[in-house]
């Protein structure tokens, strides 16, 4: 008797693999796939739709910086759409004030701010880009 | 954490928390970040009616007339529900 395998409760989606920083601990290091090699916003609305469908109630958009692809707000839009409860998880650099806006309008349903560390300059040596912690806290606010 | 509620309390989600129905496994679940919390038959009864504008009072007056039962029973059990849920941050006044 096969054992029945129940159906999974979150979608971890790596929408895109660039990103701005280069955090040395990151487990994406590399451009892993080129933008070229990305699904299109189509294809991950198809499979956001089929995951809710399967059982999965929770979404978390990462990459990859998430915020590099330029129709997140329409993933967002799709994601909310189908169901999912969603979750961005990102460095914010890529949102201002107005695109923020425009996610949670789309129906963001969280949001997961990375910090590297409390201090300034040990963050940016971390993540690899000068000036990388004073925007994260500008997101912040 | 939330002081102990009043019959005058109006219970609410926490803001990024939705009660939504599980259609894959039945039954309705809570979401919140990082979170999902399923809720039996009783507590959505209860969950579905903690919308910000119904005193505790009023859902512990619904719930025993929906279901014919001793008010005194319905209110310590909706008590219970509540100060579990705001415990886990799900539920506040």
């Amino acid at each position: 008797m096969t054992p029945e395998i129940a159906p999974p409760l979150g979608l971890l989606a790596e929408l895109t693999h660039r990103c701005p920083l280069a955090c040395a601990y990151c487990s994406n290091p590399l451009e892993l796939l080129g933008r070229e090699a990305e699904l299109d916003t189509e294809t991950w609305a198809r499979v956001f739709r089929e995951a809710a469908a399967m059982g999965v109630l929770q979404l978390h958009l990462s990459g990859g910086e998430p915020a590099s692809r330029a129709d997140l707000v329409d993933l967002v839009r799709a994601a909310a759409q189908a169901g999912l409860y969603t979750n961005l998880i990102t460095s914010g650099l890529g949102l201002g004030p107005s695109r923020l806006a425009a996610l949670v309008e789309a129906g963001l349903d969280h949001l997961q701010l990375s910090i590297q560390d409390v201090d300034e300059a040990e963050a940016d040596v971390s993540a690899g880009l000068r000036g990388s912690h004073r925007k994260k806290r500008r997101i912040a606010a | 954490m939330n002081r102990l509620p009043t019959d005058e309390d109006r219970p609410r989600l926490v803001r990024g928390v939705k009660l939504r129905p599980d259609a894959a496994r039945g039954g309705h679940v809570l979401l919140a970040p990082e979170r999902v919390v399923a809720l039996n038959p009783s507590a959505v009864a209860v969950v579905e009616r903690c919308d910000g504008s119904r005193s505790l009072a009023a859902i512990v007056d619904e719930l025993a007339a929906a279901y014919a039962a001793a008010r005194t029973l319905i209110e310590s059990d909706v008590h219970a529900l509540v100060r579990d849920l705001a415990a886990k941050r799900l539920i506040e006044w």
